[in-house]
């Protein structure tokens, strides 16, 4: 375990993500450690995406550079948000997914669910309003769990119309 | 001329009869001046009379002078029953009255769902439900004669998210009118349990079919334990159910309970159209059974602690915490008896 030895290593930590790197050999024992974010390390290009715990908040927010690497078909769903259609909720009251605590549920999420199909129960002092969709298409996203309560024009759910 | 009457039509006659008697109690009346008044054969009479003491009614025949005399009406809820000095003037004026049924919220919604014109304030009545329905597919205990069992459609013109609150004013309608058979004796559990000394006597189960701004049709089941004897209920609800039989210690008439509800109903549902809850809070405070109590309101997976200080317009229930008053519309109640 030389100099040249223990240089090379170093080289190898700067040019990782690593933050440390213990080594034994032959009873010795080295470990090198590096601050990733820090001045001195020299090695500023360090992609910080790659350690999350340095990234800055605003970095992470900024979908921007994702989008750009995102393949045309996978960003088809989410450009698709728009033309989805809410289910909202027509009164403050409980969601319910199912007619009855035993009973499976309305609608799954992907379902095809058709215009008029109830897809779900807001329960107000014990009316039970069975919740129509009003378009016909897939269920693309459930945004509220059984049992919780739900106010006046909440979404339910998000459909992807055919 | 020799044409038997059919069934229905013998039934009809009958109907009438028993109101022409019935409301002219001083007059005279032989079978034969009655056939000449319904245009029928003397034979047809005797047929519908017989059909009448059948039915239950109880009828006196004068065999000197053939004169006949109405005594008494049985307890059934028949379309002749419950329209005879119905006071309403929508609620119940169209009937369908029935013996038994799987349901009468599922005929009061296929009928209000298939048939556009059935009118506003329409009431279906079972003199026993085969497959009485509660809330989240729970069932209503509903035998045979002793109970009232009955769905009201409504066709407000109110937005849908006012439609809850009809709940709490079928409650109110109720205890008013248990009130006037048992006084002092009725409670509201919120939002629509009605008790009678602390054990559930009715129930009640709205069902909604909206549009998104537009209501299309509004069922209001209920379920009234009338003339259920004690110990009638089965176990699982033998501690917790009571009838109005029990309390009172003799029957009640059904068809009087149910044409008294059918009044106050009009009244408290005229009132909500205008103002919500608003004129009714008074009187619901003066019938709740969980005012200034300490309760736990289980709502889906939600739990909310607080002391109820009262009801607001919309029908939900006001609670106390430690550092704010909270509103909640929907969950299970269950009183706190250690703070209360």
């Amino acid at each position: 375990m030389n100099e040249k030895y223990i240089r090379k290593l170093i080289k190898i930590v700067e040019e990782s993500e690593v933050e440390s790197l213990e080594i034994s050999s032959w009873g010795r024992k080295i470990k090198i450690t590096q601050r990733l974010n820090s001045s001195f390390n020299g090695n500023s290009q360090l992609p910080a995406v790659t350690h999350p715990v340095n990234i800055p908040p605003e970095t992470t927010n900024n979908p921007a550079p994702q989008a750009v690497n995102q393949p045309a078909e996978e960003s088809q769903p989410i450009a698709d948000k728009s033309k989805m259609v809410a289910v909202k909720s027509p009164m403050v009251g409980t969601f319910y997914g199912a007619p009855s605590p035993d009973a499976d549920p309305y609608v799954g999420l992907n379902e095809k669910v058709r215009s008029g199909q109830v897809v779900c129960i807001v329960e107000a002092m014990k009316l039970m309003n069975e919740i129509e969709t009003e378009v016909s298409g897939r269920i693309a996203e459930i945004l509220v769990e059984n049992g919780k309560p739900v106010e006046f024009g909440q979404e339910l759910f998000l459909i992807v119309p055919d | 001329m020799k044409k038997k009457l059919s069934h229905v039509q013998l039934k009809l006659l009958a109907e009438k009869i028993i109101l022409t008697i019935r409301n002219n109690d001083k007059k005279f009346f032989s079978q034969k001046s009655l056939a000449k008044r319904f245009k029928v054969k003397f034979e047809n009479i005797t047929s519908a009379t017989e059909l009448l003491t059948e039915w239950g009614y109880k009828l006196k025949f004068n065999s000197k002078d053939k004169s006949l005399n109405f005594l008494s009406s049985p307890d059934i809820l028949s379309d002749t029953e419950i329209k005879y000095k119905l006071k309403t003037k929508v609620i119940g004026q169209n009937v369908l009255a029935y013996n038994r049924v799987k349901s009468t919220n599922d005929i009061a919604s296929t009928m209000a769902m298939a048939k556009a014109k059935v009118p506003h304030g329409t009431i279906i009545t079972a003199n026993e439900q085969t497959r009485g329905r509660g809330r989240l597919g729970r069932s209503w205990h509903s035998p045979p004669g002793s109970g009232i069992y009955l769905s009201i459609i409504l066709k407000p013109r109110f937005s849908p998210d006012k439609a809850p609150g009809i709940s709490i004013m079928t409650a109110l309608a109720l205890a008013e009118t248990i009130n006037e058979f048992l006084p002092g004796k009725v409670q509201i559990k919120w939002p629509n349990d009605v008790f009678i000394n602390g054990k559930k006597t009715s129930g009640i189960l709205t069902e909604l079919s909206a549009e998104k701004n537009k209501i299309n049709y509004l069922i209001v089941g209920i379920g009234i334990n009338v003339n259920q004897p004690p110990g009638s209920f089965p176990d699982e609800i033998k501690e917790t159910a009571t009838s109005i039989r029990k309390v009172l210690r003799k029957k009640t008439n059904r068809a009087d309970l149910l044409k008294s509800f059918l009044l106050n109903f009009e009244k408290e549902y005229d009132l909500y159209c205008k103002n919500q809850l608003s004129d009714s809070l008074k009187r619901l405070k003066k019938y709740s059974y969980l005012q200034d109590k300490h309760v736990r309101i289980i709502s889906g997976n939600e739990k909310i602690d607080g002391k109820v200080i009262g009801l607001s317009s919309d029908g939900s229930i006001i609670l106390e915490q430690k550092k704010e008053t909270i509103s909640v519309a929907s969950g299970e109640v269950t009183i706190d008896v250690q703070k209360t």
